[in-house]
């Protein structure tokens, strides 16, 4: 017999007597399925327990009716029960959200259901389309339709991605796995055939995505679940550089995970933080004072990064 | 024996609860305690046994109110529940709603969130299971969400901290974009419409009254947009973007881009301030140009030069 807590069994039936009430004799194998109550437990708390339950003095014309024949269940003289308990502000908050972003990406005829069930919703919370709004711009694109296409149909993807911190476009051949959220961002977990080993692609940054009618095949030795361990290991990237910022700029400190801030005498602020890529360290000195200044980098980063970059802004004005 | 107890305290709790939906006025605990028929005779085994019944049903959301028992002197504490903060509305689902319903329970996974399992049972339960997980929420502090939600239903002003301040809002709209939630409403004093960001919010604490006040039609919704932040017009501005660069300038810039026949794109911006604007702007590194006003456009190039005419030793 499985087991639930008593207050488990307790939530699951304030939720299911009303909806047993409303349905005239449901199997009971629906209703153990729709409530997550182990059938047999169901039996035995159904006629053992609840046929037990009422208000005072527990008199026959007071006891909740249950009658259970030929696999079907029928519950009376329960009125005070009809109903179920409200929802919580964490229920009504945690279904209303999930709801809301999946109106982001269902169509517009699949969805005409989920909405009018979203109105009903926000109606009975006090909420309305003003005072709850859930969005995920990157769902909002042809990008995402043909990833989630992939995925459902195991086909491989033909992917236009640019890479933020080399500042490079690149066409690779994809085997998707899965769509997936990490530092507040949206990424499609794939096995890349350019780099032969598994990668996440912002999907914010994946310009084009193209099916392919080649099914998923990953080398079987590189078969991996997508894992949160390493995945931002910047120490691997060996790229440790050392800036010296005005204190105007101590935002980059609460921004980005640095190894070391040291105020100096002169009243500048030392940083150690790891660069993911070139384009990335362009991006973050342009925003910086440009009496900001690279004290130590590795060999391929020039010291003169913010310069070189600020150039060919300009140089693309002249043109 | 442990599934003899776990139906005695089933029963009994259920007990509890009719009692308490039955009643039309505030029952002592010594009157449940005789109606309910099921609780240990010994004071203190009954005291601590009637604790643990009344908090399992508070946990489930059942509103279990104290108030004194009418003619009592000195009062007696009574429990009484107030049947229309009890039940759910009728929400009158329609089983396609309801498995629209389920269908966005299985394919929005909350990464560490709060689950909505019990919200679905009280709605109709669980259909045939119909998706995997389709898209993933990030983490967040769902308990101080839900609070905010909450005291949108119910127009309760709230007190918070953010960024060393002490702050008191009329919440009015809670929303999630761009990968964070953010929480806009009247800020008092002065009350200015004014956004936080949720997960900056800390020591959040809700106003007991209820419907201290009211929420506009339309409360405008989060302003991401912090080079249009400022007062007047701003000034509107051209940018062409690189083939490249649209699919992250679209979100980044937040605006619309008009394809060009080489693939490029034009996007039109609203410039308040011209400082956060040249940040974004040089995100974009080489791959965009301020096409109009021609002052803009120069004003970003002297802007850039600061970086291009450094004195030896700077980057």
């Amino acid at each position: 017999m499985g087991q639930l807590k008593a207050t488990e069994k307790l939530e699951r039936l304030l939720s299911m007597i009303p909806w047993i009430m409303d349905n005239d004799g449901p199997t009971m194998k629906m209703v153990a399925k729709r409530f997550g109550y182990p059938e047999d437990l169901l039996l035995n708390d159904l006629t053992k327990v609840l046929f037990m339950v009422g208000p005072y003095p527990h008199t026959p014309d007071t006891l909740i009716e249950v009658l259970v024949e030929d696999g079907r269940v029928w519950i009376g003289q329960a009125d005070w029960l009809a109903r179920p308990i409200r929802l919580t502000p964490e229920q009504g908050f945690s279904i209303l959200r999930k709801a809301k972003a999946m109106d982001l990406i269902i169509g517009e005829e699949d969805g005409k259901e989920l909405r009018s069930a979203i109105v009903k919703l926000e109606a009975s919370l006090g909420q309305n389309r003003q005072t709850f709004g859930v969005d995920i711009p990157e769902l909002r694109n042809n990008v995402w339709l043909a990833i989630d296409d992939a995925i459902e149909m195991q086909t491989q993807l033909e992917i236009d991605y640019y890479s933020y911190s080399k500042d490079q476009t690149s066409t690779r051949i994809v085997h998707p796995i899965q769509l997936l959220n990490r530092d507040h961002n949206q990424y499609l977990y794939a096995y890349c055939e350019t780099a032969s080993d598994y990668r996440l692609f912002r999907l914010d940054r994946i310009l084009v995505a193209k099916s392919t009618s080649h099914g998923i095949s990953v080398p079987e030795e590189s078969l991996e679940t997508f894992s949160d361990n390493g995945m931002w290991n910047l120490a691997e990237l060996n790229n440790l550089i050392t800036l010296k910022i005005t204190t105007e700029d101590s935002w980059i400190v609460s921004t980005y995970p640095v190894e070391r801030v040291v105020t100096t005498n002169d009243g500048f602020i030392e940083v150690d933080l790891y660069v993911t890529g070139i384009a990335w360290l362009k991006r973050l000195l342009l925003r910086l004072k440009p009496e900001t200044q690279i004290l130590k980098a590795p060999e391929h980063i020039p010291y003169d990064l913010a310069r070189q970059a600020a150039q060919s802004i300009v140089d693309r004005y002249k043109v | 024996m442990q599934t003899d107890m776990t139906s005695r305290k089933l029963e009994r709790t259920l007990n509890l609860l009719a009692e308490l939906l039955n009643a039309e006025s505030p029952k002592s605990a010594a009157e449940l305690k005789t109606r309910v028929g099921m609780y240990p005779e010994d004071k203190a085994a009954f005291r601590r046994t009637f604790d643990r019944d009344k908090n399992a049903l508070r946990d489930m959301g059942v509103p279990l109110e104290i108030v004194p028992v009418p003619g009592t002197n000195p009062p007696v504490d009574g429990y009484i529940i107030n049947k229309s903060d009890y039940y759910l509305a009728d929400l009158n689902l329609s089983p396609a709603e309801l498995r629209a319903l389920n269908l966005a329970s299985s394919s929005v996974e909350v990464l560490d969130g709060l689950s909505e399992t019990e919200a679905i049972r009280k709605l109709g339960g669980y259909e045939e299971n119909t998706a995997s997980n389709v898209i993933q929420f990030p983490n967040s502090d769902d308990e101080k969400l839900s609070k905010l939600f909450d005291s949108i239903t119910h127009r309760r002003t709230v007190d918070f901290v953010y960024g060393d301040k002490n702050r008191t809002l009329e919440p009015w709209r809670l929303e999630f974009t761009t990968g964070r939630w953010y929480l806009t409403g009247n800020n008092a004093p002065e009350m200015k419409v004014k956004t936080f960001r949720v997960d900056k919010i800390s020591d959040l604490i809700p106003n007991d009254n209820a419907g201290e006040y009211d929420i506009p039609d339309n409360p405008p919704s989060v302003n991401l947009k912090p080079w249009s932040y400022g007062e007047g017009e701003g000034i509107e501005t051209t940018i062409r973007i690189d083939k490249n660069l649209l699919a992250w300038a679209r979100t980044s810039l937040d605006t619309e881009i008009e394809i060009d026949e080489n693939g490029s794109g034009l996007a039109k911006v609203d410039v308040n301030n011209k400082e956060v604007f040249f940040a974004r702007m040089a995100l974009l590194l080489d791959h965009a140009e301020i096409i109009d006003p021609l002052e803009m456009r120069n004003e970003y190039l002297k802007h850039m030069s600061r970086f291009t005419e450094v004195p030896d030793g700077s980057t």
